[in-house]
């Protein structure tokens, strides 16, 4: 800042006038403008992106594992849910949500809605586009063939290998192959090839109301129950679509 | 009349723009008493007002190309002069100032602007300006904006960039505070 404090009121005009023709300052390029909005839309709209990606793979993964059956459990099973929930990815997409937000809000349109108009109008777009792309394109089957044969580089190699992941068996939740079915009970198996409390054969005592006759062998299964020594006392059992290379 | 005086405020920015940098000096000339009234206002007791409101210029000739000439130019330069005068008060503040943007966080009610411009009333600007000092930053400026620069709530929404609703509660607000510090004589007009 230069100093003409002493300067009396009228003299400003001559004064910016004077520095302008001497080149102190000069009109940055229409282009310089251009590019400079054309920037933070692109980089909203790759934020926006990555934000419908993480929902595409939320409902994704939570369809493989099988955790959205716990919904249908009753209330203990959304008690478990609510612990097995990958809440971390949840939350970086409500991170990425803010992010974008505030981006959108730099520009007129943005700034005269309330922030929270914008928050939740992203979030609708990010939930709409990241289940367009779940239910209606085979994204995620290319990235899980890709993530088993070590094709994707870190971190979305890892967040797809991660899908095959055990089910969390301290939790009360199993998943396995239906082997063969009795009138109260079923047996199943699951090898994830970990050896740890999810792998072996499990037979499942079924809630009370719960037509077994419904499974049949061969069929993947999502159970949520209690460990016994007569096997596991479920409260809830679910089909679950089979995923590729996941048992 | 100087020459220049009949064009508007954007038809002089789109001519600096299109490289008559000479008009650019009517444009000083016209928000010169505004800006440096606004700024005494703002940074009450600064001595560099004039200063600040020079580089104020400055700045919008650097970038008066990315100015659009459908829109306000009055709200487009108070905008530039907003931001340099809080980051003079955040330079030297030892809270920071206009920590949180509640107010556009959620969505108001709309809020019209009277119908009868209540700020025409001279004794309710002297009203305004008598508390002013008292107020928070936040209800302060736009209280500065609308009765002592005579900015419409939409020009205001611009240069705090914020919705328009937020201008409408903030103005509202300010005046509830404004009312409880004043003069009893004084408390009714506000």
């Amino acid at each position: 800042m230069t100093n003409h404090t002493q300067e009396p009121q009228g003299d400003l005009k001559d004064t910016v006038l004077a520095r302008i023709r001497a080149g102190e300052v000069h009109m940055r390029p229409r282009i310089y403008f251009i590019l400079e909005a054309a920037g933070l839309l692109i980089l909203a709209a790759l934020v926006v992106a990555i934000t419908a990606f993480l929902v595409n793979y939320l409902v994704f993964a939570l369809d493989v594992e099988g955790h959205g059956s716990l919904l249908t459990f009753g209330p203990r099973g959304i008690g478990t849910f609510l612990v097995v929930f990958p809440w971390g990815w949840l939350i970086l997409d409500l991170v990425l949500i803010v992010l974008t937000t505030l981006l959108v809000r730099r520009f007129r349109f943005g700034y005269r809605r309330s922030f929270l108009y914008i928050a939740g109008a992203l979030c609708v777009i990010a939930i709409i586009a990241g289940v367009v792309v779940e239910r209606g394109t085979s994204l995620n089957a290319f990235l899980l063939d890709d993530a088993d044969h070590d094709r994707l580089p870190a971190p979305i190699g890892s967040l797809y290998e991660d899908v095959h992941g055990g089910a969390p068996h301290d939790r009360g939740v199993f998943r396995g192959i239906v082997d063969t079915v009795s009138t109260t009970t079923f047996s199943m198996h699951h090898d994830d090839f970990d050896h740890d409390g999810d792998d072996g054969s499990f037979t499942v005592i079924v809630p009370a109301g719960f037509d077994v006759s419904t499974l049949t062998p061969g069929e993947r299964v999502y159970v949520a129950g209690t460990p016994t020594p007569e096997g596991i006392d479920a409260y809830g059992i679910q089909v679950i679509p089979a995923a590729p290379d996941s048992m | 009349m100087a020459e220049g005086d009949e064009l508007t405020d954007e038809a002089l920015a789109r001519l600096v723009q299109q490289g008559d940098t000479e008009r650019f000096g009517d444009l000083v000339a016209r928000y010169e008493p505004k800006l440096l009234r606004y700024g005494r206002k703002f940074l009450a007791g600064r001595e560099d007002i004039q200063d600040i409101v020079q580089d104020v210029f400055l700045k919008a000739y650097t970038n008066i190309r990315g100015f659009d000439p459908a829109r306000s130019f009055s709200s487009w330069i108070y905008r530039i002069a907003h931001n340099a005068f809080v980051n003079q008060l955040r330079s030297r503040a030892k809270a920071p100032y206009l920590l949180g943007d509640a107010d556009a966080f959620i969505a108001h009610p709309s809020y019209e602007e009277p119908a009868i411009a209540e700020r025409d009333t001279a004794i309710i600007r002297e009203a305004v300006q008598a508390g002013l000092d008292a107020l928070p930053p936040l209800y302060h400026e736009v209280l500065i904006l609308y009765y002592l620069e005579e900015l419409s709530y939409k020009d205001i929404a611009d240069v705090l960039q914020v919705p328009v609703g937020t201008v409408g509660i903030r103005i509202s607000r300010g005046k509830e505070l404004l009312r409880r510090d004043l003069p009893a004589h004084l408390q009714t007009l506000v």
